[in-house]
């Protein structure tokens, strides 16, 4: 399972990728391979807002569909307009070519709840059969 | 109280090769290795190799084995002679579907029958209560001890030629072969829609076939494929799945199967109910619905019309990796006009389809 070192996670098994004032946000390498082939991704429009817990969005598999949770509150500065054709990214490229959106966060007090990359592994590690 | 999943012989094959395990009917089963739609579009282009060992073989033999499936099974048996196999159904005395079966005439006096894997004991059942009532006819379940492996593809017949010397039957013919591997029984079936055989065979020929195939595979571009893929092709050709798309309560004539319906030759069980259908026009029909992007469409979605009526209900939702569309078979009204799905708190927009969903070349 990849989860790499220099990004923090949430619980919803989110990444987030500090960029300056913005964060880059996808779902994880565990949550792509448990969803199975991703064959549509349904993303807000940038300009939008989201709120930190709350669903922003949702990505569905040729099974099943799961709500996207927002990491962070913020506006959204940008969508990855690639996956409107290929979804598939979500789970070639996860943490690359598949992330989902860019959000400027309103409180940078939301990063300091994110999990690091060891709490995470454990999370999964706990959380797993 | 948990349930003890059987495992096909082929079980630890499928771990080896990294499938995702899940749950089905009872069964242990790979639903992907690579991926659904990676195994979907090779069985399209090249070549799939499924294991179907979850499904059920049983062998009917004795001089009044055909008479004994004309008054049990819906369609005309005596249409089959050796060699060929026939697509059926077995019903309850409502014209539900207890199982949809495919039967192969092996030799004069006998026959295979392939249930799905959840009614076996069911069909095995009725096959055996029936066969008290006769003379001289013999079920054997040999579910346990034989495996089926489905070679499913426009390049099935190079993947197979050097492991099974002259293993080519036609679309619905059926042969019992002889290799070094062992022997067994392969027929022209599938349910995926692409051209191909199915092979069955006692476990441990299976599991040598199995290996013997997967080089042959590889060289023409072809996958082991899970049930996920199985599922996606056979929606994609609009063939119904036992439990969504046809029921205990739900009629062949409603689920557009007519043709495997042949009321003149025989009194088989819901025989009586059909003719009444057919009288009566059939209150519910299957149609095919296609979405306007790649969002699947999902099972027990409810299907509304042009007023936002509530018409009917999708049996089987997915995603055509083909047309990269949405899809689904739904059971509604008959005559209601389908406009939309409801899912999620959306309104999706459908057009309604004659299945298949695509035309294969």
């Amino acid at each position: 399972m990849n989860i790499p070192e220099e990004l923090t996670y949430t619980k919803e098994h989110e990444w987030v990728r500090l960029e300056g004032d913005l964060v880059r946000v996808g779902i994880t390498d565990y949550a792509q391979d448990a969803l199975g082939d991703v064959v549509f991704v349904q993303l807000p429009e940038a300009g939008s807002v989201v709120t930190a817990d709350d669903a922003f969005g949702e990505v569905e598999s040729t099974k099943s569909v799961s709500d996207l949770y927002a990491p962070v509150s913020g506006a959204v500065e940008s969508v990855n307009e690639l996956l409107e054709d290929s979804p598939e990214l979500v789970n070639s490229d996860p943490y690359g070519d598949g992330w989902l959106i860019v959000v400027r966060p309103d409180d940078s007090a939301d990063l300091d709840r994110l999990l690091s990359a060891a709490a995470y592994r454990s999370y999964l590690d706990e959380a797993a059969p | 109280m948990s349930e003890v999943l059987r495992e096909t012989v082929l079980g630890s094959r499928h771990v080896a090769l990294g499938a995702k395990m899940v749950p089905f009917a009872g069964w242990r089963m790979p639903i992907q290795y690579e991926g659904t739609v990676a195994e979907h579009l090779a069985v399209r282009e090249a070549c799939g190799l499924f294991d179907v060992g979850h499904m059920g073989t049983v062998f009917v033999r004795g001089p009044d084995t055909a008479d004994l499936l004309q008054r049990t099974l819906t369609n005309d048996v005596t249409k089959v002679g050796p060699g060929r196999a026939q697509y059926t159904m077995l019903l309850n005395d409502r014209g539900g579907v207890v199982d949809d079966l495919i039967i192969s005439h092996v030799a004069e006096d006998e026959w295979m029958v392939v249930p799905n894997a959840a009614n076996v004991t069911t069909v095995v059942a009725i096959l055996d209560s029936e066969a008290e009532r006769s003379d001289g006819v013999e079920v054997t379940d040999l579910s346990s001890a034989w495996g089926i492996l489905a070679l499913q593809g426009p390049r099935w017949s190079d993947v197979v030629e050097d492991v099974l010397t002259d293993a080519a039957p036609a679309r619905f013919g059926v042969a019992r072969f002889e290799s070094r591997l062992g022997q067994g029984i392969v027929s022209g079936t599938g349910y995926t829609g692409s051209p191909g055989i199915e092979i069955v065979a006692p476990n441990d020929t299976i599991v040598g076939i199995w290996d013997a195939l997967g080089g042959p595979l590889a060289d023409v571009g072809g996958k082991p494929a899970g049930l996920g893929a199985r599922d996606t092709l056979r929606l994609e050709m609009g063939y119904p799945l036992h439990g969504h798309d046809i029921s205990p309560d739900i009629s062949p004539l409603e689920a557009g199967l007519g043709w495997t319906v042949a009321l003149d030759s025989a009194d088989f069980p819901g025989a009586a109910a059909l003719r009444r259908q057919k009288e009566d026009g059939v209150p519910r029909r299957l149609v095919g619905l296609v979405g306007r992007d790649r969002r699947p469409l999902r099972d027990a979605s409810p299907v509304l019309d042009t007023a936002a009526q509530a018409v009917g209900v999708v049996t089987s939702g997915g995603y055509s990796p083909l047309l990269e569309r949405g899809i689904a078979l739904a059971l509604v009204a008959r005559d209601a006009q389908p406009a939309s799905v409801e899912l999620r708190g959306r309104h999706l927009p459908v057009e309604v389809v004659d299945p298949p969903f695509v035309d294969l070349p």
